[in-house]
């Protein structure tokens, strides 16, 4: 892929959006950072409510980093993953700590995709990073363009290597802007991210 | 379309001049209630209404013939749900009744309690567990429209029948379907249930010191309020608390027990 120049702003937060198949792309995303991986990041999934979850105990096998789910009024900080917490909406407030809410589902999903990019959007403007992986409906597609609006970047996985491609199609539909990547091209350029 | 993304999301400079507004205009404090979701809530309700300057919402509020009203039935959170976390219903009922049961007379507090599925929710639990007919519920509100949904006992059939499993996991022991008759598209819940419940209008920022309770329920409702706000809220509950009353709040139970006071 070689080296792309970035500009000077530098990415603060990381919001990844996954549905049906995500997970086969998050794990080798989240093997590949190292222990060291100083941006934090967040991981809206679609899940099932009203069941006890493993979620964060799988994505903590993946990986050295610190995972967890999101908790209300929780600050994020850096060395850490978190995960929306199974039916609450994930939202971001100014001072960098976590809000719930149980509003109306968006995309047939709570926690929705859309909601958090759109809350990390207004917080983190330039300074984050979206990613768009497999998955079965278009939750994320509106939420991506309103971080593009706010200058942030989008990248989007593959939708021929995604498992299920119609959550990556629908933001590329949207957000022509965003940059569509294989899972392994995705690691690339997220371990580059550090470097500056 | 998603009416909460068209449009252009309102900034903090619109939000706290709104706020300002609604806090001279209807003695409204919304100030401590965290912005992300107040944020949330009035770009969607500005979307609603077709609205794109916040002054033209003040306008339509100014000349409302109950602005206030108005204004919170469209802005506070009411989606719940029947046994919503229905392991914190089995919690309930395995670790909490068992400690107030012995009394004669049983005194709950469901604090915001929406368009009332928690409520019933509630009353199924305790009628199961033999308790109902000693209970005393009260049901509280900010929101007028969700207390008047609550009166009426009446749902979707559709979102009720997708409660089923919940009910179970809760603990239910019978079927959820003996609680409510069909009627078109509706499901109406038996009177019964609501016959030791009284619906009440209230701001939770404001305390009761009328009322002593033995348990009170108050679950996403504090995920909306700053944490300063979510102390004067717990301190409130506090002190309507009897000595060895509970307070229950969402994601796992808090077993609380305040002093003599």
């Amino acid at each position: 892929m070689g080296k792309t120049k970035y500009s000077k702003k530098s990415i603060e937060l990381i919001v990844i959006g996954a549905s049906s198949g995500g997970i086969n792309a998050i794990r080798p995303l989240l093997s590949a950072l190292p222990g060291d991986f100083s941006i934090p990041i967040v991981i809206i999934v679609h899940r099932l409510k009203n069941v006890k979850s493993y979620l964060a105990e799988l994505f903590q096998s993946f990986t050295s980093l610190k995972v967890k789910e999101a908790e209300e009024k929780e600050k994020i900080r850096s060395g850490y993953i978190y995960i929306a917490p199974s039916n609450y909406h994930l939202l971001i407030e100014e001072d960098h700590s976590f809000s719930l809410s149980v509003d109306e589902l968006i995309n047939f999903s709570r926690p929705s995709i859309d909601v958090s990019f759109v809350s990390a959007s207004e917080v983190y403007k330039e300074n984050l990073l979206a990613v768009v992986l497999s998955g079965a409906n278009a939750d994320g597609a509106r939420g991506a363009l309103s971080i593009k609006e706010t200058g942030g970047e989008v990248w989007v996985q593959d939708p021929e290597e995604a498992q299920v491609n119609i959550m990556p199609l629908a933001t590329l539909e949207t957000t022509p802007e965003a940059i569509k990547l294989s899972v392994l091209s995705i690691v690339e350029k997220m371990l580059g991210l550090q470097e500056l | 379309m998603n009416p909460n993304l068209d449009k252009h999301y309102i900034s903090i400079a619109e939000k706290d001049s709104l706020l300002e507004f609604i806090y001279y205009r209807f003695d409204l404090d919304l100030s401590e209630y965290s912005e992300a979701s107040v944020r949330r809530r009035i770009t969607k309700l500005m979307n609603t209404l077709q609205l794109t300057e916040v002054d033209q919402l003040k306008r339509i509020l100014l000349k409302h013939h109950d602005g206030k009203t108005f204004f919170i039935n469209h802005f506070t959170v009411n989606v719940t749900e029947m046994f919503r976390d229905p392991l914190f219903y089995a919690s309930l009922a395995e670790n909490i009744l068992p400690l107030i049961a012995e009394q004669d007379a049983i005194k709950i507090w469901c604090a915001g309690c929406s368009s009332g599925e928690e409520l019933l929710s509630l009353a199924i639990l305790l009628h199961e567990n033999e308790l109902l007919h000693k209970c005393e519920i009260l049901g509280t509100d900010i929101n007028t429209a969700m207390l008047e949904i609550s009166r009426n006992r009446t749902y979707p059939v559709r979102n009720i029948q997708a409660a089923a499993k919940a009910y179970q996991e809760a603990g239910g022991k019978k079927s959820l379907s003996d609680y409510f008759s069909v009627q078109g598209d509706s499901a109406v819940f038996q009177r019964s249930l609501f016959e030791n419940i009284l619906l009440v209008e209230r701001n939770l920022q404001f305390p009761d010191k009328n009322n002593y309770f033995d348990l009170v329920l108050c679950r996403n409702v504090m995920i909306y309020f700053k944490a300063s706000l979510q102390n004067k809220v717990i301190e409130n509950f506090r002190v309507s608390l009897h000595k060895n009353g509970y307070l229950a709040l969402a994601q796992g139970v808090h077993y609380f027990l305040p002093g003599s006071s």
